[in-house]
């Protein structure tokens, strides 16, 4: 669905900061999630301009559904960062006016926030809903489109702490319905929990990155573990249980004097075995967790690592979440 | 599609009171200023103030915070808002310069006519071949007016705008190019005042026209990449 052969492209030019460009850039995707991880300087902002057909080419090919991106305007969801809602309507207006421009049949627009959770903005001025609210709605509608091509930048970012869950299920969903979905983000943590892919963008290169190297290097992925301070003398037994288990090859802990929290890296080759593991003895020992996720490694890491590989090791995160409201969907 | 289009800049056009302000002010002052003028005894009191106040200041400061209003921070900023939501760009460029264009129309059109009503003096031509006269160059003035700072709106954030307003101020009488390509010296000379560029008001007209259509194409282009 989208075919891009050879791409090369610059961004614009911003006052003390590096022009954006893309170097040479070839890649075919036809659905599913495509997490393309690095940073706007890197050119990932630009790369979805492109595709949105936002910005011009300088070399290569661009097709999207097999036309040039102009032709196929209403066809793709782009959500960039900063997203700018029509000023004067209100937001089941914009709701209406996008399935009107898209030629969708329309559809309530409380039905449409609700996936987002966001049903008590639909009276709201877009002139008065805040950066993020827009941002918000327009990842709504996009999400809620019928637009085969869905490109969004940094997806995650800036979110209400249950949202992230509902844009990974959304855009999950609509990659399931044979969309081809392009996600941007600077975040390792982002890419996996969303992409079916991952690719790395660095200053303009793209390169094809292995969720396992995300993880934690090569062959070893990492699941991070957050215990409240109160399940403290129980941190040994959960660990004793874990470190018999065959799918893990190591555990570390380490206690955070500041909030009394202790964190946990639990790693070994399989992902799911490690996280399988984990579940398992916390049902076993019944302590109460405040948040597993799997442990990724950094941007700088992940780039470090692909330049050499054996460098690589599992990194504890130096940092415990803050203890309270378990983000929905990470357990 | 054009009008589905048309539905976002006219919203914001009409729900953002403050955009009306300067209208506002401006229909103020040019009807307080023929008031005066046509207390003050004056007998080709609509003649004065259509050439003066009304085509040297009030067209096109009236179109210039129309279009101020309606791309603020720039045409490709308003344009872009429709994109993301599944707009071609250029369609989207193009009703939104078109809306905006019929608003400056409409308004400038009827701030000629009160102006010719109330500045009406004994020796005017009749009311009732000045009203239309006033009407239609209103009309055509304002749209050319708001395409013309369209494209200065299509430029970056629209600081452009300024810009050609002090073109038109500056070189828009005379015989220069610039004169051809800006609209004052045609409103002028639809108004009775002097020929712009020796043409005859019947071809300013016609230039009027052009324009329109061209600096409407051109801010239409400027806006086809956000």
């Amino acid at each position: 669905m989208i075919v891009l052969t050879g791409v090369v492209a610059k961004g614009e030019a911003r006052r003390r900061m590096p022009v954006p460009t893309l170097k040479n850039v070839s890649l075919a995707w036809e659905r599913g999630v495509l997490a393309v991880v690095g940073s706007e300087l890197d050119g990932t902002s630009l790369l979805l301009r492109i595709i949105a057909g936002a910005d011009r080419l300088q070399h290569g090919r661009l097709e999207v559904l097999g036309q040039p991106p102009s032709e196929v305007q209403p066809r793709i969801a782009y959500v960039p960062q900063d997203v700018a809602l029509p000023e004067g309507l209100r937001v089941e207006e914009v709701c209406a006016l996008s399935s009107a421009l898209r030629e969708e049949p329309p559809r309530p627009a409380r039905e449409r926030l609700a996936v987002l959770g966001l049903e008590a903005l639909v009276s709201r001025r877009t002139s008065s809903l805040s950066p993020v609210e827009a941002r918000a709605v327009a990842l709504a509608l996009a999400v809620t489109s019928i637009a085969p091509i869905v490109l969004v930048e940094e997806p995650l970012w800036g979110l209400s702490p249950v949202a992230p869950a509902r844009v990974t299920n959304a855009l999950r969903a609509r990659a399931a319905q044979g969309a081809c979905v392009i996600v941007t983000t600077a975040s390792v943590r982002d890419a996996t929990r969303l992409g079916d892919q991952l690719v790395l963008l660095t200053q303009g290169v793209l390169t094809p990155l292995s969720p396992g190297l995300a993880h934690a290097g090569q062959g070893v992925a990492s699941v991070r573990v957050v215990l409240p301070k109160s399940e403290g003398p129980r941190v040994d037994e959960l660990c004793e249980i874990l470190r018999a288990s065959p799918v893990v090859a190591s555990v570390e802990a380490a206690p955070f004097e500041a909030s009394g929290a202790s964190v946990l890296l639990v790693s070994g080759p399989e992902l799911l075995a490690v996280a399988a593991a984990v579940n398992m003895a916390i049902a076993q020992t019944k302590v109460h967790v405040d948040a597993i996720e799997s442990a990724v490694l950094s941007l700088e890491q992940i780039r470090s690592a692909m330049t050499s590989p054996r460098t690589v090791a599992p990194v504890p995160a130096p940092e415990p979440p803050a203890p309270s409201l378990p983000r929905e969907g990470e357990s | 599609m054009t009008l589905t289009l048309a539905r976002a800049p006219m919203a914001r056009l009409l729900r953002t009171p403050r955009a009306w302000w300067p209208v506002v002010g401006w229909g103020l002052f040019v009807v307080l200023h023929a008031l005066s003028v046509r207390t003050g005894g004056t007998t080709n009191g609509t003649d004065q103030m259509m050439r003066g106040a009304f085509a040297f200041l009030v067209l096109p400061l009236v179109s210039y915070s129309l279009v101020g209003a309606s791309f603020e921070g720039g045409l490709k900023k308003s344009v872009r808002s429709l994109v993301l939501l599944g707009a071609a760009p250029r369609k989207a460029a193009l009703a939104s310069t078109l809306v905006t264009v019929s608003a400056a129309a409409l308004v400038s059109a009827v701030l000629a006519a009160v102006v010719s009503v109330l500045a009406h003096g004994a020796t005017d031509p009749p009311l009732a071949v000045d009203l239309p006269a006033s009407f239609g160059t209103g009309l055509l003035g304002g749209a050319t007016y708001a395409a013309y700072f369209s494209v200065g709106s299509a430029v970056g954030k629209g600081s452009m705008r300024g810009f050609l307003l002090g073109v038109d101020w500056l070189f828009g009488s005379g015989s220069g190019l610039l004169a051809m390509l800006t609209p004052r010296g045609h409103v002028t000379s639809l108004l009775g005042g002097p020929l712009c560029a020796d043409l005859p008001p019947r071809l300013s007209s016609v230039v009027l026209l052009l324009l329109l259509a061209v600096y409407t194409s051109i801010a239409v282009r400027l806006t086809h990449r956000l």
